[in-house]
Order: C-alpha cells, then structure tokens, then sequence
C-alpha cells in the first residue's frame, strides 16, 4: 500500500495519520468542535487517497441471534428486519456469521453489531463526503481484535489493550469469534494499571451474568500492554483460579506486524489502526451511500490499470510483430537480390538464344510425336521379309491372302512393350503335296508355327486343315486332292521390353 | 455501485486515459498488423518474384536444351512439309510421279478430308494438333515384292508423312485379259488395299 488515511474515531477526537509506504508520514488530531471539524475539512483538501475509519466508541452494541439459514434476498431481508428492529436509528449497523450451528436446523448463529449513536460518526462522516474522500470502510476496534487472539488456544479469552483516546477496551472470544466488548473511558487521573486491575473483575463478574463464561471454567485474559507495565500488573492482578493472565508485549506485537511506531506507553491505537491495513476485513458499519466514492475510487483505478494494461499489451504485441517481421525484411531482401541476379541470367540466355517462329517446347512436341509415330509403324517389309524368310523354308505352304495391321487392342504378352500398338498378320492359305498325309501336314504347319515363333511372333491358330480335337465334328476326306488343307494363322510382334 | 451525473467529474480523467489508451492501443496493434502485413505480404510477393524468376530460367534453359536438341529434326520435320498445312496437290503430283515409275502394274488412291488423328495409345502432342488425311490405296501387283517397294518409294519420295495402318494382299482369282482389243495384259497375280493417312502437325494458336 502506498497512500492511506487511517482516522481513529473516539468520542470526543478524530486521530488522522497519512500512511506512506508503511510510515506514518502525517498525524493530526481533531477535536470534536466546530472548529475541529474545519480543520478536518481543510486538511482533507490536501490528503487524496483513501481512507479507513476505525471507530471506538461505548455506544457499540453486539447481539446473538440464531436465524434460519437463508441466502439471497430472504438473507437481506431477513438481516434488515433484525435491523429495524434491534438498530431502528442508526445507519451503521452490520451482521456478522459466527458460525452454523451442526445439529437440528443447522441454523446461523449471527452477531449483529451497530453503533448506536450516530451522531459520534455522522458529522465526520458527512465532511468526508463532501470532500470526496473515498472511504473503505467504518470498522470498529472490537471487530478488528480477532487476528490479536487467533494464536491463542483458549475458548474463552479476554482480550484487553488500552487506546488513548478511548479508554480501556475489554473484547471477548469465545472460539476466537467475538462475542461482547467494553469500552470503559479512563480519567486522566486514572492510570492503565489500576483501571485494569478494577474493570477486569468487573467484566468477569459482567461474563458470569450473561453466562457466557461456564460455570468453573477459568477465563484467560490477555493483555495487550507495554513491557514496562507487564512486572507491575503481574503482581498487582489477583492471583486464582478463575483467571488465567496473558501478557502480550505491544513492541513484540508492533514488531510482528512490522510496525514503524515507536511504542512508549500501552497505547495499542496504533496497532489496531494498522489491523485495518493489514488484514482483510469481510465486514463493516459503512453502507453503500459512505462508500460511495471508494467505489468510484476503485472503478477509477482499475480503469487506470486496465488502460495502462492494454497499452503495454498493445505495445507487446506491436513489438513481437514487428521483430517477428524484422526476419521476414531481411529475407525480402535477400530473395529480391537474388531474383535480380536471376533476372539478368534469364535475360543473357533469352538474348543468346537463336530468334525462331516456333516455341522450343513446340518444336520438342513436332519431334516426339513425329518419333513415336515411327516407333508405332515398324517397316512393313521388315515384317513381311520376316514371314518371307520363314515362308521360303517351308514351300508346301501356299498363301492365299495376307492381312496386316496396328492394333492397340491386341492382348500384350509377356515381355513386350505395351507402349507400342501391335502389328497383326493374318495369313490364309492351304498346305500342297501331301496327298491325304494329315498326321504330315499338320506336323509341317506345327513347325512353321514354331519357326515364326522364334522371329518373334506370337502364334495363334484360327483355324486348322484338319481339326482333330474332341469338341469337333469329324468325317472321311474322299479325294484329298480337290479338298486343300487350308489354315489361317495371326501373327502379332510388338517390340521387346 | 450507482453512478450518477455529478460522478462523471471524478472518473472523467480515468475515462478519457481509458479511451485514449483504447485508441492508441488500436492504432498501435492495427499499424504494427498492417506492417506484419506489408511485411508478409512482401516476403510472399518475393517469393513467388523468385519462383516466377526461376521458372523462367528454367524455361530459358529448357529451351536452349530443346533448341539443340530437336531444332535440327524439326527443321527435317519443316522440309517434309509435316509441319502446318497439309500440301495435297504435292501428294497428288508426286505419286503421279510414282505412277510413272512402274513400280506396281496399277494403282489407285482415295484420300478423305483431314481429321484430327486419334491415336491407341494417346500421344502427347502438347500445343500441336495431329490433322491426319485418310489415304487408301488399291493395287494390283505381280508379286507381294512390288508393295513393299512401291511403300518404301512413297515414304522416300513423298514430301510428308505416311501413316500407314494396315494392308491387306489377296491372290487374284485369274488372269485379266482384254479380248476385245487383243491387246496382251501383264498378269496381276495379287490384289492389294492398304489404308493409311498423311500426318501433319499444325500450332493450335496458329491462324489456319
């Protein structure tokens, strides 16, 4: 925390302190007169942050109550009708949770504390408005005392310290949850340890009535004091077995809280002022309309933060993209200079390259297909010489037609090129000079098929002079003469692979 | 929290930082998004500056490639006139030439008009169109010996190209001879058809 006003509010004084940086930086007191208040007034023109009001005063009021346990708007309407029933005139009144009670209803077992007499508080209060000042809350000494005992084992425990301005303060906890406080206003004759001594026996004879200290059971009491008052209120304090004494160093308290004060007397004020900094209290007597400008305050600041925010974000974000792209220039660069060294490549290539009226692509085109077309159309005498040759050795073989063809569609067999269409030769003819020898005729046309085989041809037969298999008809040749053993046998050769 | 009118003074500052930093915040991340766009859309129109430059010297480079290559045959495919238009009075006027040689005992030919050639299997003609002239043609021969070589005369002689797709040879059934004029014939012994067609490549662009 950088900046805060802590007021402590007594009965008759108003203490102010400026907190910087956990110093006290400025302290004023204002009496409760009309001048006091102008004095107020004017010295709040110059503090511009915000502010805590401690307040300790006798007209605080506690009470117990066991309530269904609601939530919502049955909850507040429930707490505003405890309110206008118990706290009718004042405007700072609060409910506290003590705890839910673990049996039956599991009812909530509330505190309900105000503080009575609000005109202590309003005229303080109304200044602070007008000037704006964003109040974090009205807090009540008693209230603020519990972090002082959560350390303590005890489940009935009397808190005592002694304010100043104030007077005497006796809290009690039962289970560290505050129960009731008395605040009893010392003379200036009176001094710290004879009003200890007096006003303990009282509040316990006070807790034995209300019986909220079991019957037998010891009371410790805790007393917040300077080391130099410990020795006498040890030997000065009755000595039995209702009450059992705990005595709290005020230095060694400042010292654990890190408290920049220096402690002379049993004063504990600042302790509980700097409470309010340092712990975080859920509840207080301030309502909506008092915290009003806290409330601007804090929407104020957090549109400050959040502006500041977006901006760093931005400014992050701009500067990741930026060194992100950084890279990206660079390499812009190093790409332009190269496409310009490969320009001018390009353009001596382009300049040394003969001027010609077809695309060099296009010339490879003409010339590609040209070549395949070739390949496509193997020399027909080629072919034609190949039967020629196997035909002139065997002369009993006479043709009477030749056909060739390219045919794409021809199965391919294995070991030839299916790039290439095939080229088909259908011979027709018949075998002489056998004179009615079928098993001779059909052997010498075997091995012509063989021979022209070996040229590599694939050899089928369409038909034979004598067809001899089971699935055919068979009759006797009368004159083998006028009946010529007559064959048609395809050819088809593609290139080898 | 309930504001009202009178409140405004004392967030007016507050809100006004707020809304200037809203701005400066959008101008900061707009401008530094622009830039990241500019950037990468620099980078980007580099890159593919650089591909682009590339490709053109891997054109360039592909061309004088084919230049060497193929200029020489393409030429040789320009002298046989395969190249643009077909030249039928040419094809016409040299197998008339052929005619003249004797090399077959009689011929004759049909040529069909020019379609685009369909190839089993598919070529790649790239920007060439194939126009392919059906030519049949009818023999009578002494011996099988005279087509071959009246084929290979063609394909020497003939300015072009002839795709020749098949051939079919039959023996003749007799011996013709002219009674009337008592003029003596030369025996045709087979009869030949072979089908075919000239071949020429023409640019697709190029005005017919």
């Amino acid at each position: 925390m950088k900046h805060a006003l802590l007021l402590f509010l007594s009965a008759d004084r108003l203490h102010a302190q400026v907190m910087s940086a956990g110093k006290i930086s400025l302290s004023r007191n204002f009496i409760d007169t009309a001048e006091g208040r102008s004095d107020f007034s004017a010295f709040l023109k110059s503090v511009k942050c915000k502010a805590y009001l401690l307040t300790d005063l006798i007209e605080e009021d506690f009470r117990h109550e066991v309530v269904p346990h609601l939530s919502g708007k049955s909850r507040s309407a429930l707490f505003q009708r405890k309110f206008d029933q118990f706290y009718r005139g004042t405007p700072f009144h609060q409910a506290t949770l003590l705890q839910r009670q673990t049996t039956g209803r599991r009812d909530d077992e509330i505190l309900f504390s105000a503080l009575t007499n609000p005109s202590l508080i309003t005229p303080w209060l109304d200044i602070m408005l007008a000037m704006k000042t964003p109040l974090v809350g009205i807090f009540s000494v008693p209230q603020i005392s519990s972090p002082l005992v959560k350390d303590h084992p005890s489940k009935h425990l009397l808190l005592i310290s002694w304010e100043k301005f104030s007077g005497l303060r006796q809290s009690y906890f039962s289970d560290h949850r505050l129960q009731i406080s008395r605040l009893t206003p010392l003379s200036e004759e009176q001094s710290f340890i004879t009003a200890v001594i007096k006003e303990l026996s009282r509040t316990y004879v006070y807790l034995k009535s209300l019986s909220l200290l079991p019957a037998g059971q010891t009371l410790d009491v805790r007393i917040l004091c300077h080391s130099n008052d410990i020795n006498a209120l040890k030997s000065q304090l009755p000595q039995n077995d209702d009450m059992r004494y705990d005595f709290a160093d005020i230095v060694s308290v400042g010292n654990i809280h890190k408290i920049d004060h220096q402690f002379t007397d049993s004063d504990a004020s600042q302790i509980f002022l700097h409470q309010l900094i340092s712990s975080k209290l859920k509840s207080d007597y301030a309502n909506d309309q008092h915290k009003h400008f806290y409330n601007l305050w804090i929407f104020r600041r957090a549109l400050n933060w959040g502006s500041g925010g977006l901006l760093l974000i931005s400014i992050f974000l701009a500067l990741a993209n930026v060194i992100q792209n950084s890279g990206n220039d660079e390499e812009t660069l190093l790409l332009e200079s190269q496409a310009d060294r490969i320009m001018q490549e390009v353009e001596m290539l382009t300049q040394n390259l003969p001027k010609t009226e077809v695309l060099p692509i296009d010339m490879k085109s003409a010339v590609t297909v040209m070549g395949k077309l070739d390949q496509y159309q193997p020399s027909s005498i080629t072919q034609l010489h190949n039967v020629s040759t196997s035909l002139n050795l065997f002369p009993k073989i006479q043709l009477s037609n030749i056909d060739w063809l390219t045919d794409s569609n021809e199965p391919i067999a294995d070991n030839t090129n299916a790039e290439f269409p095939a080229q088909v030769i259908t011979l027709r003819g018949n075998l002489k000079g056998f004179n009615g020898n079928y098993r001779d005729a059909l052997t010498y046309l075997e091995r012509f098929q063989i021979d022209i085989g070996k040229r590599g041809y694939q050899v089928e037969v369409l038909s034979k002079p004598l067809d001899i298999s089971s699935s055919a008809s068979l009759a006797n040749q009368r004159d083998t003469n006028e009946n010529p053993l007559r064959f048609t046998l395809k050819l088809a050769w593609r290139p080898a692979l | 929290m309930n504001f009202s009118k009178a409140d405004f003074p004392l967030i007016r500052a507050s809100v006004i930082t707020a809304l200037v930093s809203v701005l400066l915040s959008g101008i900061i991340v707009y401008s530094s998004q622009a830039y990241s766009d500019y950037a990468q859309k620099e980078f980007r129109k580099a890159s593919n500056h650089l591909n682009d430059v590339r490709n053109r010297r891997n054109n360039a480079l592909q061309d004088r490639e084919y230049l060497e290559t193929y200029s020489k045959d393409y030429e040789s495919l320009q002298a046989r006139n395969i190249i643009g238009d077909e030249r039928r009075l040419d094809w016409m006027e040299e197998l008339d030439k052929l005619r003249r040689q004797n090399l077959v005992i009689d011929f004759g030919y049909n040529i069909s008009p020019q379609s685009i050639y369909s190839s089993l299997p598919t070529l790649d003609s790239g920007n060439l169109n194939i126009n392919y002239s059906e030519m049949k043609l009818q023999f009578d021969l002494l011996h099988e010996e005279q087509l071959l070589n009246f084929l290979s005369a063609m394909q020497k002689q003939v300015q072009g190209h002839y795709q020749l797709k098949e051939c079919k040879m039959q023996l003749a059934s007799t011996n013709n001879k002219d009674i009337e004029d008592n003029i003596p014939q030369v025996s045709v012994n087979i009869k030949a058809e072979c089908t075919g067609g000239w071949i020429t490549l023409k640019n697709r662009n190029a005005q017919s």
